[in-house]
């Protein structure tokens, strides 16, 4: 709920007495004693009751009649019966009237007599048992709220008989809700109509928590007020539980104005807050006898404990779909190498986790969006978090931030919701789930501005002379985010944090194996080139030696020869991918003419020997490492020579780019073509796709083009026929 | 400026003893006529070329250095650095000749006055091209180009 035009101040009615109205409504009379059984206060209608008017400031015995004082001072003395609350009935002067005893919070014993009343308990009773039976019987697990309170204002109309029976329910802003309206035929319906917070302030909120039950048996009364004894103020009496207790001043013009001449309430009150009310109204004087109370507050502790089933029934399933997908999205988190993959494609995603209009990953400077999602939002979510953080003293990862009105000035007007999350110790790194604006229109019983008034410089509530209702258009927000969606926002926090924990502790093993790793190839290509170049040299000198009487060793000695030559092109080709994968890199415009050009020449003798066409296209300006992109073209020509077929090699180079964006290096040969189940292998270090003797080399040329690739931003991809040909493609992505 | 090949008197810095006899090996195989020293210790190849007075009277003075990088002890670049720093030995022929390709290698060979730099040759075919190439070019250099010493002796 927004926050109103004009809104009404409503603390300014905080002081209306609620408890201490120092009078009682005249269809009883109210007697107070102290701890000491000495009357300190009597209402001024109580002579109706005793025959004379009691005496204030004396013994009980002495004050009221005996009998009277005989059943109070037993009720006093009785030690079950504490805390004091009971109700008998004693014969007095207006006939055999019932008398309600309690003991107030600062230990004053209350005495109510009521009139003699005619309804028969006992009926009464047995419909009000009734009545509970059928709240119990409600079944919280199917049923949703609307559906629950219009049961449980049928049940308590048919057993109380009053005309009118509402469920009216406490929003976050205090404001009512009818949610339930069982009513007599002809009375205007109520249900949907909302009443501002000032209907019923905090103080009477407060004392609804604490007493279950009021009643007001004829609005239109004129009341009872209290005399005191001497040194005792009638105003300081607390009756909060008295069943007689004169309302707030103003409260009876509010129900005369809606047509009421009598009302009840029960508190609905669950998880230790006023969830709401059972509100009765009756069009002529009526209350329950006084029997039928403990009973009817039964009945609302029975209603508050349906209600609380259903909401803790729609929390468990909310928190088990909550759960069930949180553990899924982790266990995806658990086996992906990439967050934002886990997170955003398939099923479940994070927009199944929580439903909204659009969400947003921005993690390691990348930002991924999904559905409606501002590109302008992202600087307020940054600093609403690392205020956050800073302010609590909590690291940004633990730090949630949710609104339903948007973050300040520049954020989108149309996705005014937005519930946010860090998950490492970075503002750049959160999630952000958007929701798109909801008008909703709320029909307030009455213009909500004009419920307080200030007279004679009296804040007080204004008795509303109109009911029409009045709609208001609330604008700029979005709808709630529910306990159960921040709770799973919560969750998958703390399993996306752990994860990046988990990755940044593997990527630093990583590196710190890769570097291992290097160090020890760099050592061990060139340890190895010292024994490799002896043993070479010598067997091309026992080969140069051996005469040919012994073809057979001679022939044995050539092939070692040619195995010690081929480890030394290994070695070199080590070297290449360490060069290509770690050497240093220079950016710089490249001719790819003249790249190509170079590699001709290079390669001028084999291309002479196997009558190998080269077909040039356009090849721009491009820009990256030379001795790279050189090494590039001059594998991938030397790669579409050796996999030859049988005719000439045809091959055909050409390149796009543009700057900023990239662009690639195309070579495509009519070669023998790889095998498309193997078409990756080649990519991978020392693989040859081919056990060809003819066929020299390493099997490293196109490890290192794709390592040179990548350090370009690209990679290297493979479209290849068996038998026709095959096309390299090298991407360049590097600005 | 004689055009007449000279008799080279070429040392060979180089701690591997399998090069010093692929070297001899293909000298051989050319009929050769340089002579060679072979000298595995960095440190005494440099107090043989900078002694006024060479215990091995008998030898002509060293016209060229084949030096090897990868050595214990003193290394070939800190070698290479030596002989440049000695004014009789500052504009003498360095020829590297080692198993490293590393850019570091070749450029700090250069950088540190190296007058060519060759990958050791893997074969004895190739050997026996290099060492002709590099004594055909020298014997025939009459003073030592580009930087030539005018003092020195013929």
């Amino acid at each position: 709920m927004t926050a109103l035009r004009d809104e009404p101040d409503y603390r300014l009615c905080e002081d209306r007495p609620v408890r201490h109205t120092a009078a009682v409504q005249p269809h009883g009379c109210l007697l107070a004693f102290d701890p000491s059984l000495r009357l300190v206060a009597a209402s001024a209608n109580a002579a109706s009751w005793l025959d004379r008017p009691p005496t204030l400031g004396v013994d009980l015995h002495e004050a009221i009649p005996g009998t009277l004082a005989d059943r109070i001072a037993e009720a006093h003395a009785r030690p079950e019966l504490r805390p004091l609350n009971t109700t008998f009935r004693v014969a007095l002067t207006p006939g055999v009237c019932p008398v309600h005893v309690h003991r107030n919070a600062d230990g004053v014993l209350i005495a109510e007599l009521l009139e003699p009343d005619h309804a028969s308990a006992i009926e009464l009773l047995t419909e009000l048992h009734h009545a509970t039976e059928r709240l119990v019987q409600i079944d919280h697990t199917a049923l949703a709220l609307p559906d629950v309170a219009r049961t449980m204002a049928q049940a308590v109309q048919a057993a109380t008989g009053y005309d009118r029976v509402m469920v009216y329910r406490f929003l976050p802003d205090n404001s009512g809700e009818v949610v339930a309206d069982e009513r007599q035929d002809g009375m205007e319906a109520y249900l949907g109509l909302r009443y501002p917070e000032a209907d019923i302030p905090k103080q009477a909120r407060a004392l609804y928590l604490a007493s279950p039950m009021r009643s007001i048996h004829d609005a239109s009364y004129q009341p009872a007020e209290l005399r005191a004894a001497e040194g005792f103020s009638a105003a300081s009496l607390d009756l909060g539980f008295a069943t007689i207790r004169s309302v707030a001043p103003g409260h009876c013009d509010y129900l005369a104005n809606m047509g009421v001449r009598a009302s009840m309430s029960l508190s609905l009150v669950v998880g230790g807050r006023l969830w709401g009310l059972i509100a009765c109204h009756h069009r002529t004087p009526k209350s329950m006898p006084i029997e039928t109370w403990p009973l009817l507050r039964l009945m609302a502790e029975v209603a508050s404990g349906r209600l609380a089933a259903m909401h803790e029934h729609g929390r468990f399933l909310d928190t088990v779909k909550g759960t069930q997908l949180t553990q899924l999205l982790t266990s995806r988190l658990n086996m992906t190498t990439s967050l934002c993959t886990a997170l955003m494609q398939g099923s479940p995603n994070l927009l199944n986790l929580i439903d909204a209009d659009g969400v947003v990953i921005s993690y390691l400077g990348a930002v991924h969006r999904q559905g409606a999602a501002p590109a302008t939002s992202e600087d307020h979510i940054r600093s609403a978090l690392a205020d956050r953080a800073q302010q609590t003293g909590k690291s940004v990862g633990d730090c949630l931030i949710q609104t339903q009105s948007g973050l300040g000035d520049g954020w989108d007007p149309e996705l005014p919701g937005v519930l946010a999350i860090g998950f490492t110790d970075q503002a750049d790194d959160y999630i952000a789930w958007y929701r798109r604006e909801l008008t909703q229109t709320v029909r307030w019983a009455a213009d909500p501005r004009k419920a307080v008034e200030v007279e004679n410089g009296v804040p007080r509530l204004t008795p509303r002379g109109s009911y029409a209702a009045w709609e208001q258009s609330i604008t700029g927000t979005s709808e709630a985010w529910q306990p159960r969606e921040i709770e799973s926002a919560g969750s998958i926090q703390k399993s996306l944090t752990d994860v990046v924990i988990r990755i940044h502790s593997l990527q630093e093993e990583v590196d710190r194996r890769t570097r291992d790793l290097q160090a020890f190839a760099y050592a061990t290509s060139h340890d190895l080139r010292k024994p490799t170049q002896n043993i070479s040299m010598r067997l091309s000198m026992l080969a140069e030696q051996l005469d040919q009487s012994s073809p057979e060793i001679k022939s044995s000695v050539e092939a070692a020869l040619k195995g010690s030559l081929q480890l030394h092109d290994m070695i070199d080709g080590i070297d290449q991918v360490m060069q290509s994968t770690t050497g240093e890199f220079h950016s710089v415009p490249i001719d790819l003419n003249e790249v190509l050009t170079t590699v001709e020449e290079l390669f001028a003798e084999t291309i002479a020997d196997q009558q190998v066409t080269i077909h040039r296209g356009a090849l721009p300006i491009i820009e990256g490492d030379r001795g790279m992109i050189l090494r590039v073209v001059g594998n991938l020509i030397d790669n579409a020579i050796k996999y030859r077929a049988d005719e000439p090699p045809v091959i055909r180079v050409s390149a796009a780019y543009e700057q900023g964006v990239g662009g690639r290096i195309v070579v495509s040969d009519n070669g023998r073509g790889i095998d498309p189940d193997r078409v990756y292998e080649a990519l991978h270090p020392f693989k040859r796709l081919t056990s060809d003797p003819a066929i020299s080399g390493a099997g490293l040329g196109l490890a290192i083009c794709q390592r040179i690739a990548r350090r370009h931003g690209g990679r290297v991809f493979i479209d290849s026929v068996p038998g026709q040909g095959t096309t390299f493609t090298v991407t360049l992505t590097n600005s | 400026m004689s055009r007449r090949p000279r008799r080279l008197h070429i040392l060979v810095i180089d701690d591997d003893p399998e090069f010093h006899e692929a070297i001899s090996h293909a000298h051989k195989d050319l009929l050769s006529l340089s002579v060679i020293t072979f000298q595995n210790d960095a440190t005494l190849a440099l107090e043989m070329l900078h002694s006024d007075t060479p215990e091995q009277m008998y030898q002509k003075p060293v016209d060229l250095v084949m030096l090897d990088l990868n050595m214990p002890g003193m290394d070939g670049h800190e070698t290479l650095a030596e002989i440049r720093k000695h004014p009789k030995t500052k504009t003498l022929p360095v020829i590297v000749l080692s198993n490293s390709d590393l850019r570091d290698d070749v450029r700090g060979a250069y950088a540190g006055g190296a007058t060519s730099y060759v990958i050791k040759p893997r074969t004895i075919e190739q050997l026996r091209q290099t060492v002709l190439q590099i004594d055909s070019f020298w014997s025939h250099s009459a003073v030592l180009p580009p930087e030539s010493d005018p003092n020195r002796a013929e």
